[in-house]
Order: structure tokens, then C-alpha cells, then sequence
């Protein structure tokens, strides 16, 4: 592994995504037959190997873990850098709009992909990683059910990353309000916020907060949040992108504008999307949230039937958090 | 401590670069004895005066010794294994010399040693230029520590014109180097140590900023220039650089560690030594198993403890063969002289005729690739392979196209400096 394997080795099958530095394929191992994700990146930039190639090498020989896309080996030839990841069926945005009901999801299928996102999630923070672009495109999915984070090619060097793929629209959806105010020392709150937009998503079939400007996806937010203040929210006219000019809108309560998620899903949610990024909950804690009190435990989903992705009838009860109805009442 | 533990055991730097002693030593025996060979083989088969010879008949063994009949052509004398580990060491220096002349960051620096000491594990340094590959470790450092400089001021900076010429190496590097990127240091592990000192409250804290000063100078030049990142964690090396600067302290922090492990007890004898190491555990084990649980505390932590110091020990006898002061030893010009010189001029007769120019070997490499390109972009299917037939999407074998293309290369050019240029 590592550079020593030939391209050669693998099949090339179908175009599975074409960006602005990279083009991604299906491939396959000519020796055990196993389908790989190919992605091929270019090397003709006159500042040598490009960042993102570096920053997304150098996490994914690191992060190894069952929610995290698996990088298997880096192959190159003189003008061509080509990164073996494994194979997974889908991404969670085609998932919602090929088995979902109008884009949404069964509230099972929902709880247990949050496990796994926030699984990963976890894990990256652990090992001082930020994702910064969660969104349902970066997530993977396979036929066993399982959810993994992928695309780690975003360089810290260039802060929040802008659009990936050329002919993708730029996505703000997904980024936290500390963010789209202009805060430079965010944390690991953002990839949270991101998580909590996802939940959401799944639900409706729709994203939460679809702007389409900057201002816009500000605008949006506080619309349902609640437009803060310095009193909810000391420090705030500090952000570069504070204005006095904000229409004051009240805080809609989620569980009337998301009445499908029950009200221990709405509790988690809730915690995920603070305004404020120090009240957010954090990966770890989320996890221990009682709202996965009646999750299988991962293991278990990998017997899933492939075609019922988390619909096992028979769940595994897990007790080890307090029960759901002590928390009913936030 | 013990999650962070298991994290660092997950890292490719502990998977993928960490060797004892005789693993790295028989890998650099290895690069040495396969860069003889090929060397050898280049050189006898090249033009310039040995047109008779068969080539598999340049013995490695003889290789270095010049034939004294003048019969057959005379193959230079190569460098010893200890002789290119002299030189990497040497070389390093200069590496952190560099860094330092560009005011580069200690992460930077200390992770373009790292990149530089990979990589001249499985390759020689008679194979691949230092003095270049040094400033390209440099400028991938600042690269995968996500400093992106401009190549142009970066060349500059190393009062070089052509930006390729320190191009040319990076994917070289990033190959040898097996593309782990990430390199863990000791200088985190050091901030949190003295922030644990300072948390006692006991100590007097110019002592612990005196102590910081000094082993952080020891973390930035002895370990990057000794084999410690390939044989300790950085936690150990960190321990090791803070016991030269102030054993007290060390082992004032050991003593915090292992209190939570082992605190004090009569029943717990605390002096199984380090050697006595596997017999002693089972017996610890056995002990355990009928005794309470600070019994088992007690005598399980004295034998990690006294593990962890014979660790920390051996770390820092190796980091006392390259203390700080040996910076001046490096460049001092008398040494170089003496030590470095005839080993340059040496290495000036037999190194790698075929791939000492970086940039010549990049181009070769590159048109090869390109004109398989081309035959790729001919294929119809638009890349939607279906059949095995595709093989030639991604050519039949480049590996072997690129062999050819090196004889093809030293068969036209004729070797006309087949020693390459002056170091």
C-alpha cells in the first residue's frame, strides 16, 4: 500500500462526481474484486501537490474509524495522484431522494444515522479535527445502513471552505450562525450546528435553513431561533458581521415548526442548534442523549437486511442513560 | 492519558514509522546495499568507458573496492551504511539550519527533519541529492503543517531561480515518505507538562520556566537529528528533553502520574526493575488476583512506572549524543573539513547517474506518463469501462514504461555528466 500499488490494479468504472480538483470514480480491485471509490486528483498546479490533497491525506491516514470514510491506499503515477477510498453506495442527499417519502426518512433510519454522524463527528474531535462542511452530500451511506463522514479535502488553510464542486451551488445551509457572523476562532460547536441542520433535514426532506446569501442564511436563522441580542447573546456586536438593522424576530418553538420529531428528538435538536456556539452540546454528550436510549448498537445494525436499512423490527433496549420520559420535560 | 494512549497507537506514525533499533538499521542496510547495486549496474551499462562488461557482473561486494587491474571498468567507492548515516545527520542540521533562516515555525521545521529522516530510510542519500531534498522537505513541512508559501518566494528564499527545481522532489518525497503527513511532536507534549508543574503550586516557577526554555531548545534540534521519533512516542521524548533540563522535575511528575495508579501502600513492594520485566507482570497478575485492588494498583503501577523511566532513560542517552550545542559542531568549519568533506567527495563519484538531477528525472517521468495519457484520451467508451478491456485506461504497465524510459534516457543522453553536477 501506500504509493507502492500500480493504478492498474483497479477497474475503472462509471463517473461517480466530477470538482473543480479532483474527479471521482467506481472502481474496482482486479485481484479481490472489491468496489472502491477512485478519486483521482490532478497535478498540473504550478505550486506543486494542491492543499486540499494534502490536508485530506494527511486526516485521512489518521481517522480511522467505522463512521469515517476509509482511505486504503494513495496510488500515483508522475502527473496523477489518485486516492483509494472504499466503497459506499450513495450519499445521504441521494438516499433522502430515492428512499425517502418526499426526502424524508423513517424516524429509526433518522435516529440511527444521527448515531453515526455524531459517532464520527466524536472521533474527529477527539483527534482535534474539524470537518466544517457537514452536509447530507458529504455523509455516506451504505446498503448495510451504515453512515459515514467523507470528503475531509476542505484545507484549514482555507478557513471555511467555499464550494467543492464547481457545478454545485456554494452551500451556506449548513454553517453556523458564529460562523456566518464572522468569527475566526470557532470550534468544534460548528460541525454540531451542521449536525443539527442534518437532523432536521431528515425529518422534512428539506433543509432548515436553505439561504441563499449570506445575509440571507442569517436572516433565516434567526427567523426560527430568534433574532438574539447582546443581552442573549453578550459579545455579539463585537462579530464583523453584527447589524443593527436586524428585523427582531421571537423564537418559534421547534417542535411547532418540526411537529414529526418527537419530543426527546426535539430536546437533542435543540441542544445542537444554540445560537450561541459555548451553549452548544458537544458530540460526546449528544450521544449520551436519552433520545438514543432505543438505538441498536451499531454492531448489531451491520446485520441489517441490506433492503431495510434500520426498519429490524426488534430493537435492542439499551439502559444506560436516564430514561426518555424524565426528559420529556424540557 | 490512556485514550490519548490508544490514539497515539492509531497514528501512522506509530503504525507506519516507529522501528527498533536493528528494524531500522537492516532497512538502512538494505537502501544502502540496493542503491550499490543499481548504481553499479547503471554505471557499467552507461557508455562512457565500459562498453565490454556485462553488467550483472558488478558484485556488490567488490563495489567497493576499485579495481586496481584497470581491466574492467572502475566502479567508485560507495558510502558504508554508518558513512550515509553521518551524512543524513549532517544533512539534517543543514535542514534545520535552513528552516531557521527562513524563520520558519519549530512545527515546520521539526516535521521537514521528519519527512527528511523518513525518507532517507528506504532510499540512499547516494540515490537522491540531500541538498535539494532538504529544501523540498522544507517546503512540503510548511505545506502539510498548512502554511502554504508561494513556491516562487520560497525558492527565493533559498536563493534559488526555477521553482522546479524544488518541485521536482515533492512527489519523489511525498512517495518516500508514504504519504503520512501528519507528524506528531513533542512540543505539546511539553506545554502540557509544564502546565501540570504549575498547577502544583509548589514549585518555584522560574525554575519551571528555566526548565522549559532548555527542553524545548533540546526538543527543537536533538531528537529531529537522532533516531527518536522512529523508536519513542513524543511524550517520552518530551520526558527525555525535560530530564536533561531538570531531572527533579521529571521525576516529580512521574511520582504525580503513578500516585493515582499506585498510591502509597505498605502491602506494595514498588521495586520490580525494569529488566526483571514479563516474569515480574505475571507475578503482579497472580498477586492481583488474590489481593485488593490498591494491591494490584500498587504493584502495577510501580512496574509501568519503572518501565516509563527505563524508557525515558534510553531516550535520553540517545538525545545526548546530539545536544544543542552540537548545532555549532555541524557547521563548525574545521568538522566539515575533517568529517564531511571526503565523505561529499565520495559521494560525488557514485551517486545515482540516472535520477541525482531532480528535475531531468521528473521530466523523463512526466512525458512517459503523458504519452499514456494520450493513448487514454483515445479510448472510446468514455471511460465507462465495462469489460476488462480498460486495462489500457490506466496503461498496461507504466512502471515498466518507465524503465525504459530511463535506458532510453541514458542511452541518448550519453551520460554527458554521468557524475552529475558539483555538490
Amino acid at each position: 500500500m501506500d504509493g507502492k500499488r500500480h493504478p492498474s490494479s483497479f477497474q475503472q468504472l462509471e463517473k461517480l462526481g466530477e470538482g473543480t480538483y479532483a474527479t471521482v470514480f467506481k472502481g474496482r480491485n482486479r485481484q479481490t474484486g472489491e468496489l472502491v471509490a477512485l478519486k483521482e486528483i490532478h497535478l498540473d498546479s504550478e505550486e506543486g501537490t494542491p492543499s486540499t490533497a494534502i490536508r485530506e491525506i494527511s486526516l485521512m491516514k489518521e481517522l480511522k474509524h467505522d463512521n469515517i470514510v476509509a482511505l486504503h491506499d494513495v496510488i500515483h503515477t508522475e502527473n496523477k495522484l489518485m486516492l483509494v477510498f472504499e466503497y459506499m453506495d450513495g450519499d445521504l442527499k441521494k438516499y433522502m431522494d430515492t428512499s425517502g417519502d418526499r426526502g424524508a426518512l423513517k424516524p429509526m433510519v433518522i435516529k440511527s444515522f444521527m448515531y453515526q454522524l455524531l459517532k464520527g463527528i466524536d472521533f474527529c474531535h477527539k483527534n482535534r479535527v474539524l470537518h466544517r462542511d457537514l452536509k447530507p452530500q458529504n455523509l455516506l451511506i451504505n446498503s448495510k445502513g451504515a453512515l459515514k463522514l467523507g470528503d475531509f479535502g476542505l484545507a484549514r488553510a482555507f478557513g471555511i471552505p467555499v464550494n467543492t464542486f464547481s457545478n454545485e451551488v456554494v452551500t451556506l445551509w449548513y454553517r453556523a450562525p458564529d460562523v456566518l457572523l464572522g468569527s475566526r476562532t470557532y470550534n468544534t460547536s460548528i460541525d454540531i450546528w451542521s449536525a443539527g441542520c442534518i437532523m432536521a433535514e431528515m425529518y422534512t426532506g428539506r433543509p432548515l435553513f436553505p439561504g441563499t446569501t449570506n445575509e440571507d442564511q442569517i436572516v433565516r436563522i434567526f427567523r426560527i431561533m430568534g433574532t438574539p441580542t447582546e443581552r442573549t447573546w453578550p459579545g455579539l456586536s463585537q462579530f464583523p458581521e453584527y447589524k443593527t438593522t436586524w428585523q427582531m424576530y421571537a423564537t418559534q418553538g421547534l417542535q411547532t415548526i418540526l411537529p414529526q420529531i418527537d419530543p426527546a428528538g426535539i430536546d437533542l435538536l435543540q441542544r445542537m442548534l444554540q445560537l450561541r456556539p459555548e451553549l452548544r452540546t458537544s458530540a460526546h454528550d449528544a450521544l449520551q442523549h436519552p433520545w438514543f436510549n432505543d438505538l441498536m448498537q451499531p454492531q448489531q445494525q451491520q446485520h441489517h437486511q441490506p433492503q431495510q436499512p434500520m426498519m429490524q423490527p426488534h430493537r435492542g433496549y439499551q439502559q444506560t442513560v436516564p430514561s426518555q420520559a424524565t426528559y420529556d420535560g424540557y | 492519558m490512556a485514550a490519548e494512549d490508544s490514539r497515539y497507537r492509531e497514528s501512522s506514525q506509530f503504525r507506519q514509522w516507529s522501528f527498533s533499533p536493528a528494524q531500522l538499521a537492516s532497512m538502512r542496510d538494505k537502501a544502502n546495499t540496493l542503491a550499490r547495486t543499481s548504481i553499479a549496474d547503471r554505471l557499467s551499462t552507461s557508455p562512457p568507458n565500459n562498453a565490454g562488461t556485462n553488467p550483472m557482473s558488478a558484485p556488490t561486494s567488490s563495489a567497493n573496492t576499485p579495481d586496481p587491474d584497470g581491466g574492467t571498468p572502475s566502479l567508485p567507492e560507495f558510502l558504508t551504511p554508518a558513512e550515509e548515516a553521518l551524512l543524513v545527520t549532517f544533512y539534517t542540521s543543514e535542514l534545520l539550519r535552513a528552516g531557521d533562516h527562513a524563520e520558519m515555525g519549530d512545527e515546520i521545521k521539526a516535521t521537514a527533519a521528519t519527512f527528511f529522516r523518513r525518507f532517507y530510510v528506504t532510499n540512499s542519500i547516494m540515490t537522491y541529492p540531500p541538498q535539494q531534498m532538504l529544501i523540498v522537505a522544507l517546503f512540503f513541512g510548511c505545506k502539510a503543517e498548512g502554511a502554504f508559501p508561494r513556491i516562487t518566494d520560497f525558492a527565493h528564499t533559498f536563493g534559488k531561480e526555477d521553482p522546479q527545481d524544488i518541485l521536482a522532489g515533492e512527489f519523489l518525497l511525498c512517495q518516500g515518505i508514504r504519504f503520512c503527513f501528519d507528524v506528531k511532536h513533542p512540543f505539546r507534549a511539553l506545554r502540557g507538562a509544564m502546565m501540570e508543574l504549575r498547577k502544583l503550586g509548589d514549585i518555584d516557577a522560574s525554575r519551571i520556566d528555566s526548565a522549559e526554555r532548555r527542553a524545548r531548545d533540546i526538543l527543537r534540534f536533538s531528537p529531529l537529528v537522532t533516531d527518536a521519533y522512529f523508536h519513542y512516542t513524543p511524550s517520552q521524548t518530551m520526558y527525555a528533553a525535560l530530564s536533561h533540563a531538570d531531572r527533579g522535575l521529571v521525576e516529580r511528575l512521574i511520582q504525580e502520574t503513578f500516585h493515582y495508579v499506585a498510591p502509597p501502600t505498605n502491602s506494595g513492594p514498588d521495586t520490580p526493575t525494569a529488566s526483571s520485566d514479563t516474569s515480574t507482570l505475571a507475578a503482579s497478575r497472580r498477586d492481583t488476583n488474590k489481593g485488593d485492588d490498591g494491591n494490584k494498583a500498587a504493584i502495577i503501577g510501580a512496574y509501568i512506572r519503572d518501565k516509563v523511566l527505563g524508557t525515558i532513560e534510553a531516550c535520553r542517552d540517545m538525545l545526548a549524543k546530539e545536544m544543542p550545542e552540537r548545532r555549532e559542531h555541524w557547521s563548525n568549519k574545521t568538522v566539515i573539513k575533517a568529517q564531511i568533506a571526503p565523505l561529499r567527495k565520495k559521494l560525488n563519484k557514485c551517486h545515482d547517474p540516472d535520477r541525482w538531477d531532480l528535475v531531468k528525472l521528473q521530466k523523463v517521468r512526466r512525458e512517459q506518463a503523458l504519452k499514456k495519457s494520450d493513448s487514454e484520451d483515445g479510448e472510446p467508451g468514455d471511460r465507462v469501462a465495462s469489460s476488462e478491456g480498460d486495462a489500457s485506461l490506466f496503461g498496461g504497465d507504466l512502471a515498466t514504461a518507465q524503465r525504459d524510459a530511463k535506458r532510453r534516457k541514458v542511452g541518448a543522453k550519453g551520460l554527458d555528466d554521468p557524475f552529475g553536477g558539483a555538490l
